[in-house]
This record gives structure tokens, C-alpha cells and sequence, in this order.
């Protein structure tokens, strides 16, 4: 997908709408929008307040590919005999405007739980593919975020096809793919000029500055060998055990499957339930709270990262910031990294 | 491409295998005659099998490859799907999708003994590999096949007619026994780990494989390991709750392996490997 | 009043009075706390003490191993002690409620909403002042302008639940009930609109269940299979339901602390469902939840004088 850079372009502030619009009329356009707890990604129309977050929107970029609920096929039972009928294609965005390279960046790690064969998994891949990713290059990230310690950067290009990065007065608009060319040329906008490259150098270089520098620990190792450590008996403490970090999390994407209303569904469901691993007959491998807040973090740090080379979290910091009781899940890793074996 | 579109399967047969009827087996064969003349499948794995319109559930085939043209699948009325499931009669359609999941390593244990414990439902997975091992085109290349099977009491002992045959044969020792026994009940009493202890068999160029209840599993590992068995010659397969089946809803995972594909069939070996969360 | 808190904790656990004491330390992000378990003299230094302690501590009680434990007790969570007393869900021995004075909590949302989204890089107070600021701004006010909406007029419990009582302790004025009297003015379509609008919203994250001193069911009713009561489409109705449910098992138990709606992740806040409950049972049985552990339930308590022209 990624080849030479193209030059990039500027965008000044008022020029937004304006691409918005031609954006989508060319196709369905949606945009990271609204504020607070009810940000997220909706389709654009004009006068839409854009997000101003300082980090990820509450809601995901993930729900637009892996909706809360869906429909994975129909069913109506005639005489005895059922007829299945394949789900059609739901409503799907041509672009995606204004999203964070952790959410883009979320989007490639679940790539290849849904599309390794030989089970692709076509709900997801179907709206994956011919979707132009516009991001916006974090210029202030937020308390919550730690994109680096996870290998992210808030300038980060992976998984998009254009980065925007804020600049004074602007964005300097990097087209990182063919078909973020194929969005940018139409748009006609000026090529950035070299102060204008260099204020959006100046941008990274302060956004990086803010996040620091990742931690030097293995984390994979580290978790490997703390799975029965007493640690987690007090780490788990605080946790509710409800699933508002599974649900927003941008990577979480365990799901149930049930039939309701001639339709056979998949709906979001989460580890940190304890009715998500009971058997019929009533036996439970993950008993408590403990086992299961353990499960959720291992796979994100332990048991992907074996399968995939690196962990299943982008650093968004939706956890740290909406979790009820403040567990957050960057310093339960640091107890986790300093504990002695 | 929906993975999660099952094939329509008519319901063959059905056969109650416990007193209370809480286990039967269905025998279905594909609708579409393409689908039957390709699905091809191994012993030990599994398939999704669903109740259109109650849902859907992995459930291990206990029919072997080389019995041609149809599928078997023992279930226990547990949930709402196999509960469902056990409303069905001959005639009826299920869905079905698979096969999932790795086999039994029938290939690496050609030439060698092989000794089959299983307790209550945990046959029904094992009887895939018992009747492919069994199968005249295979028989000559294993070594002596032993079963030693048990059930709470005579009226759990599931696949009785099968043990019937099995019993009749002379190229294989079976042993069964229950835990508590009735007025009618003529055979051994006892729990699976004693007739283990009591047989003995040897680890020399032997393979055990394993199925049945957490309890039993427990102690018939510590067993083997008395005997002499080492962790890689003691194969077992796992139940877990799953969803998909094709390593995606995220549920069945023990440590980084997921049952659904890395499973169900794990040696002893690897388990020791992985945390004990099944 | 923290300094006092900390050695009171610390004595508690010294002296081996109490093995776990359950309070607030500071969190990791600006006016944030979260929980503490101090079960060494040494942690009680960690204890805090402000409006900015949001969540309600006596939902830990049933979690806790503990033989006797110490919570420290706002006019919430001792309320919440009362229900969990009076429902013999908690020994009342085991638990020493150190009671605090309590004057309103910070509500995020509010902060969020006076803010206009605008992300609070510090925040601190200073007496009845709120200093909060930014990458570029700085704003102080005082704090009760951001005050938690549940918070005004509050009701202290019956002081019998306190093993140390609050002093001083000057609820803030005004009317919890304020957003509900609104809806109840809306036509019974608008205030079905706005309810289904949440519930669209609504995640069904549980959260609210979660964070609930009061919702104490080992298995709820989101958790049944056979039958299943909320279905796999995720439908608002669905949604609507749980709530509902939620509500109606609470009727005569909310304590009105608000832990639900300031647990949500999506600003989903359906106190005014169980506000509605509680002026039932106030004005028809005169139940007031919380204050006295003697109480008879709302739902399962009868007397004769009951009032029961609804029936036929």
C-alpha cells in the first residue's frame, strides 16, 4: 500500500469545511465529532462541531468496522426448513476524517485477528477495504495518553493513508498512500511550504516531548513470569468488573453470538464478565475478579504480543480515563514491571 | 467471506445413550450433496453446530472419518442450545460449520501402544480416534489398543452399544467401570484412576489419551505420571466455552493458546506450559 | 481534617482494631481519586480527603475479606451502610464507619461542561476555591459551582451507624430532585424520547451496576441465559429494560448517592428513574432509604394502613 511520499499539501483552518464537504461528495465522509464523553465518529454534515479532544474521541474508530451489534446472517424457517440469507453490507464510510493515529494504529492490529486465513472474516474486511483513513497528528496529547511506551507516536502514520499535522494557522496534509493521494490531489491545496514542514516537525517534536520516552522494561517477559505473583491479588481490588474499558477499549474485540428475531447476531461482549468464559455446565476457569482483570491484561500485554510481535494496546488512554475508580492501567503495568522475581 | 454461515445438515438419527436421556447422539449428513462429498475432517476436531433460531455451540464430531457420509455428535442437554438440540427429531435441520480445531496426532502414534481413558461424556471425543484406530485400513499400525472407560453408574455410560462391539473384539482391551453400581450391574466398580493403578500399563512405546471430567483428568495425570508416563505421551482435549470457533470472539483462550485453533487436542506437556485457567 | 483522617486510620490499624481501612488516595490524572486499601499503618499516609472523592466506598464492603474494616464515610456511603444493614448483607460489627463531614462533591461532568472540553492539564483546591488550568488558561472558582447535582440537600443518616460521627458537617442547600421535577413537566412522549435516547447510548457496559453500593445480586438479570432476558441485537429496549429492572429492584434501597450516573463512560445519567421510585415511597409509605437500619423494606413490608387504592 505505502510507497514514495508525495509532497505535502496545507490546509488552512477555514479551508476545513470546504474539504469536508467535497470530501463528501465524493463519498460517505464521517468525522470525529462532539465533545466529552460523546465524542465519536459520525457521519459529516455541514456545521458539525469537529472533535477538539485532546487525545482519541470517547468512542472508537473500531466501532464503525466492528459495530456494537451485527447482524452476521438472516434466517426464516419454512415448513420445517430453514433459509439462511447472508447479511448484506451495512452502511459503510468511504473516509474517515480526523482520526488519532492510536485509532488507525488499533485498526492494523485487529487486521489480522479477523482477516488471517483461513478464516477471513469478510464483515470486518469488507468495510476495511476501499476506506481512505484521514488522521489528525496529536498536537496536545492528553493526560491519559502513552502512545510511546506501547510503540506508538502521536504522529504516527501506520494504518493511515493521510496524516494531518496541526501547525499554526493549519495542517501540513501528508498523503501516505496511493488512495490518500487519490483524496488529496482533487483538493487542490497548495503545497506546504518549508517553514510550514518544519512548524509541523516543531509540532512532533513538542507532542513527543510531553508523552516522553517508553519505558526500557520487556513487558511480555515481565508478565510472562508475574502470572501467579500475590501482586494481583491487590491489583484487581479496585477494579468493578464492569466493561467500560473492554467496550472503548480501541483493540478489545471479543464478541457473543446469539439468534434474536430471524437473525443470527454478534454483539460485543467482554472478558471482565464472569458469565463470559461459564460453561452450560457451570464450570468456570476464570473464577473471580482477579483472574479475569489478569486475563485482560495479559492478552494485551503478554499472550498477543507472543502471537503478533507487540502488544494488543495503543497508549489512547480511554481506560485510564473513563475506568469508575481510577485503576489505571499504566501504573498497574509499572507495579507489574518493578515487581522481583 | 461470512465464516459464520453454517451448511444445513438433516437430522438422521437420533440415540438417547444415558438413562436420563441427558446425552444423545444425532446423526446428520449434509442437505447439499457437494457440501457431504467435501467436508473433510479429522479425529478430534470439532464443528459448530447450530440449532437455527437457539443458537449455536462447538461440539466435537464423534464419528470417525472413515465412517463415509454422515457426522456424529454426542451432546449433553446443558444449555439453551443443547437443550434445543435435544428437542430435535430425524428430519429436523441443523446448521453446521467447521471442521475446527487441531486433530489427534493419529500419524505420530502409528506403531505404538495405545491406551484410551475416558470418563462419562469425555468418550465422545475419543471415540472419533478409537473407531479410526480401530477402522481395518488402520488397525495394523497401531499397537495393542486398550479403553478403560467410566461413568458415574451403569445408566451414564454413554455409546453402550458401541462398547458392546468393542468388547467383542479381540485386538483390543476394554475395561469398563462405574463409580457406583446397580442391581443389575455385573461389571467392575470403581473409580477410572483405580482400574488405571490396577492395569498399569506400561509407558514403553505407548500413548494415553485422556478425556472426561476435571476430577477425573486430575487424577488420572498424576497416575500416568506414577506409572512412568512422561508429560509428551499423555494426550487430552479440552472443552472450553467459545463462540466462533475460528479464533476471533476471543473466549477460549488459555494463556496465548486459543482452543479453537491451537486446540482442542493438547499433550500434557503443553499444558504444563500453560496457566491452569481450563 | 486529612491529617486527622490519616493517623485515626493508622491507629485503627496499629492497634489492630480494624484490618483493612477503605478510603480515598490521590489518582493518576488532575481531581482524580481512587480507592484505597490500606491494610499497613504505613498506607494510611496515602489517604485523602476533598470533593474530588467520587466514588462510593461501601459497594467494596461485600468484596472485602477482612474480619473488621474501617470505611471512611461520607453521608453516602453511610446511608449505603444503613441499606446494607438493614438487608443483614453486612455485619454491623464488622465495619467501623469513621463518619467525615461532607460538603458536595465535584461533579466531572459539570467541571467538563464549564470547561467547554477544554482538558485540564493541573487542577487543585485551595479551601472553597477550584484552581484548574491548561496548556494555555487558568480558571479558579469555587468549587460549589461545579457541585454534584445529587449533593444538594442532602440527608445525613440516623448518627447509630457511625462509629465515629462527622462534626460540622453542612449538606449544601438546595434540591436533588431539581432535574427530575423538569422531566416530570415534559409530556410522558418527551420524557419516553429522552429515555430511549440514552438507552441508544447506553453500552450496557454495566458500570452503573458495577459501581452501585446497593446492587448486590451474585447473579443479575443480564447474567440469565434461560431464558435470556436481553437479547444479542443490542436493542434499545433491551437497554431499557435492564434499567428498568435495575430500577425496580432499587425501589425502597437507592440511597440517591449518584455513583451510577458518575460511573458512566458515555454521560448516560437515569438517576431521575430511581428518584422517581424513591418520592413514591416517600409519599405514599413515608420510606425514606438509608437512614435507619430498622426499617422495614419498601417492596416486601406491609402495614395495614398502607395505601393501596391503586390496587382495584
Amino acid at each position: 500500500m505505502k510507497d514514495s511520499p508525495a509532497l505535502a499539501v496545507f490546509l488552512t483552518c477555514d479551508q476545513v469545511p470546504r474539504v469536508l464537504a467535497a470530501s463528501a461528495g465524493r463519498g460517505s465522509t464521517w468525522v470525529a465529532a462532539g465533545r466529552g464523553e460523546e465524542s465519536g465518529f459520525v457521519p459529516y454534515r455541514p456545521g458539525l462541531c469537529l472533535a477538539r479532544e485532546a487525545g482519541p474521541t470517547r468512542h472508537t474508530l473500531k466501532a464503525l468496522f466492528f459495530p456494537r451489534a451485527e447482524v452476521l446472517f438472516g434466517y426464516e424457517i419454512v415448513d420445517g426448513v430453514p433459509r439462511l440469507h447472508p447479511a448484506c453490507s451495512p452502511d459503510r464510510p468511504a473516509v474517515v476524517f480526523g482520526a488519532r493515529p492510536c485509532d488507525a494504529r488499533a485498526l492494523v492490529l485487529l487486521d489480522p485477528v479477523f482477516e488471517e486465513p483461513p478464516h477471513v472474516d469478510g464483515l470486518w474486511g469488507g468495510r476495511r477495504q476501499a476506506i481512505t483513513l484521514v488522521g489528525m497528528g496529536c498536537e496536545r496529547p492528553g493526560p491519559a495518553c502513552f502512545c510511546p511506551a506501547v510503540g506508538g507516536d502521536p504522529l504516527g502514520e501506520e494504518g493511515l493513508d493521510v496524516l494531518m499535522v496541526p501547525v499554526e494557522g493549519g495542517y501540513v496534509v501528508r498523503p501516505l498512500t496511493e488512495r490518500g493521494r487519490a483524496w488529496t490531489e482533487p483538493l487542490e491545496l497548495p503545497a506546504a511550504r518549508p517553514d510550514q514542514e518544519a512548524a509541523a516537525e516543531a509540532t512532533a517534536a513538542r507532542a513527543r516531548e510531553r508523552l516522553g520516552a517508553p519505558p526500557a522494561v520487556d513487558l511480555q517477559a515481565a508478565l510472562g513470569r508475574h502470572f501467579e505473583h500475590p501482586l494481583w491479588d491487590r491489583l484487581h481490588e479496585r477494579c468493578l468488573g464492569c466493561a467500560a474499558c473492554t467496550y472503548l477499549c480501541p483493540t478489545c474485540h471479543c464478541f457473543d453470538v446469539g439468534d434474536e428475531d430471524g437473525r443470527r447476531w454478534r454483539r460485543w461482549d467482554s472478558c471482565m464478565f464472569p458469565t463470559f468464559t461459564l460453561h452450560a455446565s457451570g464450570h468456570n476457569p476464570r473464577t473471580g475478579g482477579k483472574e479475569r482483570m489478569r486475563q485482560r491484561l495479559m492478552h494485551k500485554f503478554c499472550y498477543y504480543p507472543e502471537r503478533r510481535g507487540r502488544p494488543a494496546c495503543v497508549g489512547c488512554g480511554r481506560c485510564v480515563e473513563i475506568c469508575p475508580a481510577n485503576l489505571d492501567l499504566r501504573s498497574v503495568l509499572a507495579q507489574l514491571e518493578g515487581v522481583q522475581a | 467471506m461470512n465464516p459464520y454461515l453454517p451448511h444445513l445438515a438433516i437430522i438422521e438419527d437420533v440415540i438417547p445413550e444415558t438413562a436420563s436421556h441427558d446425552v444423545k447422539t444425532f446423526r446428520v449428513a449434509f442437505a447439499e450433496p457437494e457440501v457431504r462429498a467435501g467436508f473433510r475432517y479429522e479425529p478430534g476436531q470439532f464443528a459448530e453446530v447450530s440449532v437455527i433460531g437457539a443458537g449455536e455451540a462447538p461440539i466435537s464430531i464423534t464419528s470417525s472419518p472413515t465412517q463415509e457420509g454422515y457426522l456424529e455428535f454426542a451432546v449433553k442437554r446443558a444449555g439453551v442450545m443443547t437443550t434445543a438440540m435435544h428437542h430435535a427429531r430425524p428430519g429436523d435441520y441443523l446448521g453446521i460449520r467447521g471442521p475446527y480445531g487441531n486433530h489427534f496426532p493419529y500419524r505420530e502414534m502409528e506403531g505404538k501402544n495405545v491406551v484410551f481413558i475416558a470418563g462419562g461424556i469425555g468418550l465422545a471425543p475419543l471415540r472419533s480416534l478409537v473407531t479410526f484406530v480401530l477402522a481395518p485400513a488402520n488397525r495394523e499400525r497401531y499397537g495393542a489398543v486398550s479403553i478403560i472407560y467410566g461413568a458415574r453408574s451403569p445408566g451414564d455410560l454413554v455409546f453402550k452399544w458401541e462398547l458392546e462391539r468393542w468388547g467383542q473384539r479381540d485386538d483390543l482391551d476394554l475395561e469398563v467401570t462405574v463409580d457406583r453400581g446397580d442391581a443389575a450391574w455385573q461389571g467392575r466398580v470403581g473409580f477410572v484412576p483405580q482400574v488405571l493403578r490396577e492395569l498399569a500399563p506400561r509407558p514403553d512405546n505407548t500413548v494415553t489419551v485422556t478425556c472426561g471430567p476435571p476430577v477425573m483428568i486430575k487424577f488420572v495425570l498424576q497416575d500416568l505420571e506414577k506409572l512412568g508416563f512422561t508429560p509428551d505421551q499423555v494426550i487430552t482435549t479440552l472443552e472450553m466455552r467459545m463462540k466462533c470457533g475460528i479464533g476471533k470472539c476471543g473466549r477460549c483462550n488459555i494463556g496465548a493458546r486459543y482452543v479453537c485453533q491451537d486446540g482442542p487436542v493438547f499433550t500434557y506437556e503443553q499444558l504444563q506450559k500453560m496457566p491452569a485457567e481450563y | 481534617m486529612t491529617t486527622n483522617l490519616r493517623e485515626t486510620a493508622a491507629r485503627l490499624l496499629a492497634e489492630g482494631t480494624v484490618q483493612l481501612v477503605l478510603g480515598w488516595e490521590r489518582g493518576t490524572l488532575p481531581l482524580r481519586t481512587t480507592p484505597l486499601f490500606a491494610r499497613e499503618p504505613g498506607e494510611a499516609g496515602r489517604l485523602v480527603y476533598d470533593p474530588t472523592c467520587d466514588q462510593n466506598l461501601a459497594g467494596y464492603l461485600g468484596r472485602v475479606k477482612e474480619e473488621r474494616v474501617a470505611l471512611i464515610a461520607r453521608p453516602c456511603e453511610a446511608r449505603a451502610l444503613v441499606e446494607q444493614v438493614r438487608e443483614n448483607r453486612i455485619d454491623r460489627d464488622r465495619v467501623l464507619a469513621i463518619g467525615l463531614p461532607c460538603s458536595g462533591r465535584i461533579s466531572r461532568s459539570a467541571l467538563a461542561s464549564r470547561l467547554t472540553g477544554r482538558v485540564i492539564r493541573e487542577g487543585r483546591l485551595a479551601a472553597d476555591r477550584l484552581v484548574v488550568a491548561g496548556d494555555d488558561w487558568r480558571e479558579e472558582f469555587p468549587w460549589t459551582e461545579v457541585l454534584d447535582p445529587v449533593c444538594r440537600g442532602c440527608r445525613l443518616p440516623d448518627p447509630g451507624i457511625y462509629w465515629a460521627a462527622p462534626e460540622g458537617a453542612v449538606p449544601p442547600e438546595g434540591d436533588r430532585f431539581a432535574e427530575f421535577d423538569r422531566r416530570r413537566s415534559l409530556s410522558p412522549e418527551q420524557r419516553r424520547d429522552e429515555f430511549r435516547q440514552a438507552a441508544e447510548r447506553c453500552l450496557a457496559c454495566y458500570a452503573c451496576r458495577q459501581a452501585c453500593p446497593m446492587c448486590s445480586c451474585a447473579e443479575c438479570i443480564t447474567d440469565r441465559t434461560a431464558p435470556a432476558w436481553l437479547g444479542p441485537a443490542a436493542d434499545p429496549s433491551d437497554t431499557m429494560l435492564f434499567h428498568l429492572v435495575r430500577a425496580m429492584h432499587l425501589a425502597g434501597r437507592c440511597v440517591d448517592c449518584g455513583a451510577c450516573a458518575r460511573a458512566c463512560p458515555v454521560g448516560v445519567d437515569l438517576r431521575h428513574l430511581h428518584l422517581a421510585l424513591e418520592r413514591e415511597g416517600s409519599e405514599r409509605f413515608d420510606h425514606c432509604p438509608g437512614l435507619d437500619p430498622a426499617s422495614r423494606p419498601l417492596v416486601g413490608g406491609f402495614r395495614p394502613d398502607d395505601r393501596e387504592e391503586f390496587i382495584l
